[in-house]
């Protein structure tokens, strides 16, 4: 498969046992890519059944309660196993390293051991779906999924609190990395945006995750127990599930999109030959978003009768939040201005993760608006709001960072001509999905029922059309990697003229990653002046 | 491969890679156990009279003893960090069993103040009553105080685990200064739990006057 004379950490070792006993932080990231790529298409086919059911108003294909089943599995798959470990355990965890010029991780026995629960908090949530599935909906409200709901609650509650703590492990291996393995002289303001966003990311991970593992802890012995904590008659409160659950998940979406930020600002610079625009406020723009992305969670509950003064304040933070969102949507879009720029595949991803991102995140300020919420809540204008963010966003830049980094990975290079194509297939795919459900959900069409009246017909149609394009578009990308492990075209070491680090190495790197250390370069982003300016 | 710079090279010596590390779980823990508070302060928010009626059931003797038990256990392990600076593995060994003599005597005392709840009715259950009378609120907070000693238990068990392996070790040692560290670490998590503890008791015990 992939040969050569260089020693490379691909070769250090080809049994079984070598990989999955491997604490290389580089094998370890590719044990997730495998693991995060079976989620993906086990996720992908429950929505593919979800588009199937709602291309006809008529609830034919499956019950409504198979739907429930069906729409519940799609989103704690794609949360917990796929969005939240995609871009840091694999990318992070492949070139985090790298770019500060370390060997490998602080902790990377712990990092393997994370690798390890979060294969089995997955197959205990497979394992829960297997024997009957779970009907409750990702976010697990209660009344319904302490004292309705005879699904496999309890099973895949364990799953995720297992998860959890691969998530926790993650974030602490990522700080402490950062904080003390800095190759000298790499200081904090020289690093890369995406060691910036990973940290930013780690901490939510730190922070926010333990409250979800009480809040699974809390809910499992409520259901099993009826200990009343989230139940009146016990002097519990139903509410404050909510409170808990989304304390860590709106957190979580940032768990998601900050990564995915930080992505794109390597590849942005990189293939316009500019240097990031306004480093530093990017730099704070990330910190920020972490920061006060904890404080917004009221504004999933509006419509929950919490207090008015605490909507207004949930509201108000929400809006506040949106202000370091729109620095980063400007000064990538700034980056481009007189850049010399190259339409490759992971810069098609990265365009397409600015466009979108920016209707996902415009889209949630009219949702964080009262009045428009109380109109838009539980319709389908949520499920296009958060898919732009998370698909739109977190997903296309997962691709485009598979695309950026493959060379370095592999060493092989993808084709480039496919490779560009099924990026035009996914963003229009995406659209074709997603833009009709605004529609739809402004229409008040509401979310999680397998049937519908006629009058939504048309957009759905089309919405379902929308997604056999995007089912392509994610499909050709595994079917052309895959072929170019064997075939590709050998890469350089630094086949994009990149700034970072990890483009000083081979590719694919050796084991000890380094063989003289880095060079930490004077600024960041060092990208060779543009050609019209040396003209000049 | 000319040259490999391996962990040896690292900006800061090892050894805080793992105090920094112990920090950060910390930090995690603290919401971990935030959260469970936050339930605690909503919920006797709602019932304040059934808590302190509930609370008045629990038994002050065992959980003040066992306050007691831990914070000088947690003398112990400051005591062994002492020790082994000044490198007499030897004492600080010692120090580290006291300490898990006394997290033992923790659990078990803890075991038996569980025991007598349960043969007095007051674990939760279908038909739970205070002085034979239904009080659904007081039952949760013996949910509550359930829950959350549980959950002290598991970590001060895991704590015990940890100080044991590592008084077998710190005598074997070669490299002290990576042991003083590794204590370190081990210190920062043994007090952390500790802390949950004093955090608890006065939820767990002290809310009602008594007299």
């Amino acid at each position: 498969m992939i040969d050569g004379t260089e020693p490379s950490y691909l070769r250090d070792g080809l049994s079984l046992r070598s990989w999955l006993l491997s604490t290389d932080h580089k094998r370890i990231a590719i044990l997730y890519a495998l693991a995060i790529t079976a989620f993906f298409f086990i996720g992908g086919a429950a929505a593919t059944l979800i588009r199937i059911e709602l291309a006809t108003p008529a609830g034919d294909l499956v019950s409504d309660d198979a739907y429930n089943k069906l729409f519940t599995a799609h989103g704690v798959i794609m949360v917990w196993l796929f969005l939240i470990p995609s871009i840091p355990s694999v990318v992070g965890n492949f070139v985090l390293p790298l770019m500060i010029g370390a060997r490998d991780l602080a902790f990377p026995r712990l990092n393997l051991l994370s690798w390890y629960l979060y294969v089995a908090g997955g197959l205990i949530i497979l394992a829960a779906l297997a024997t009957g599935g779970v009907d409750t909906g990702w976010t697990f409200y209660t009344p319904y999924t302490t004292m309705f709901s005879n699904s496999s609650v309890v099973l895949t509650l364990v799953g995720i609190f297992v998860t959890g703590f691969s998530s926790i492990l993650t974030g602490l291996n990522f700080i402490v990395t950062i904080h003390l393995l800095r190759v000298p002289g790499l200081g904090w303001f020289r690093l890369p945006l995406f060691v910036w966003s990973t940290y930013a990311t780690s901490l939510i991970l730190v922070l926010a995750t333990p409250v979800l593992a009480i809040t699974t802890v809390l809910l499992v012995a409520e259901r099993l127990f009826q200990i009343g904590v989230f139940d009146p008659a016990h002097g519990g409160d139903p509410l404050l599930f909510q409170h808990l659950f989304w304390f860590y998940s709106h957190p979580a979406v940032y768990i998601m999109v900050l990564p995915a930020m930080g992505v794109v600002s390597e590849i942005i610079p990189c293939f316009a030959s500019r240097s990031l625009f306004g480093y530093r406020f990017m730099a704070y723009a990330v910190l920020a978003i972490a920061g006060v992305g904890f404080l917004v969670w009221g504004h999933h509950m509006f419509v929950s009768g919490q207090s008015p003064l605490a909507n207004l304040v949930f509201s108000l933070l929400s809006f506040i939040v949106a202000v370091p969102s729109a620095i980063k949507v400007f000064n990538w879009t700034a980056t481009l201005y007189k850049g010399s720029i190259r339409f490759d595949a992971p810069m098609l991803y990265a365009l397409g993760f600015v466009g979108l991102f920016t209707i996902g995140g415009l889209t949630g300020l009219f949702l964080a608006s009262l009045a428009l919420d109380v109109h838009l809540t539980d319709t389908y204008f949520v499920v296009a709001h958060f898919h732009y963010i998370m698909v739109g966003g977190a997903v296309m830049a997962f691709f485009g960072a598979l695309h950026f980094w493959w060379p370095k990975v592999t060493g092989r290079l993808y084709p480039e001509g496919l490779a560009r194509a099924a990026a035009l297939i996914v963003f229009f795919g995406f659209n074709l999905t997603f833009f009709p459900q605004f529609l739809l959900g402004y229409q008040g069409m509401p979310r999680r029922y397998h049937a519908y009246p006629p009058e939504y017909t048309v957009l759905n149609v089309l919405s379902s059309a929308g997604a056999s394009i995007l089912a392509v578009g994610y499909l050709m990308p595994l079917a052309y990697f895959a072929w170019s492990l064997w075939r590709g075209a050998r890469a350089a070491d630094n086949p994009w003229q990149a700034a970072g680090l990890e483009w000083q190495t081979a590719s694919p790197p050796p084991t000890h990653n380094f063989d003289a250390p880095p060079r930490a370069p004077e600024v960041p982003y060092d990208y060779p002046p543009r050609p019209a300016e040396q003209n000049a | 491969m000319s040259f490999v710079f391996g962990p040896a090279r690292r900006t800061v010596p090892q050894p805080s890679v793992a105090a920094l590390g112990m920090w950060v779980f910390i930090a995690s823990e603290a919401l971990f156990f935030g959260a469970l508070l936050f339930a605690y302060g909503v919920t006797r928010w709602h019932s304040p009279a059934a808590f302190a009626a509930a609370s008045a059931k629990t038994d002050f003797w065992i959980g003040t003893v066992n306050t007691a038990v831990l914070l000088t256990s947690s003398a112990c392990v400051a005591m062994a960090g002492d020790r082994l600076r000044h490198g007499t593995s030897r004492a600080a060994e010692l120090w580290l069993g006291g300490a898990v003599l006394l997290g033992s005597l923790f659990l078990a005392l803890k075991a038996i103040e569980w025991r007598s709840e349960w043969t007095h009715g007051l674990f939760p259950g279908p038909s739970w009553t205070l002085d034979g009378h239904p009080r659904p609120a007081a039952e949760l907070f013996f949910a509550w105080y359930f829950v959350s000693t549980g959950l002290h238990a598991v970590h001060l068990a895991i704590g015990i685990a940890f100080a044991a392996v590592l008084a077998t070790r710190l005598s074997r040692a070669s490299e002290r200064f990576e042991h003083n560290e590794r204590l370190h670490a081990f210190g920062l998590y043994w007090h952390f739990v500790d802390v949950v503890w004093i955090v608890l008791y006065p939820l767990i015990y002290l809310v009602a006057p008594r007299t």
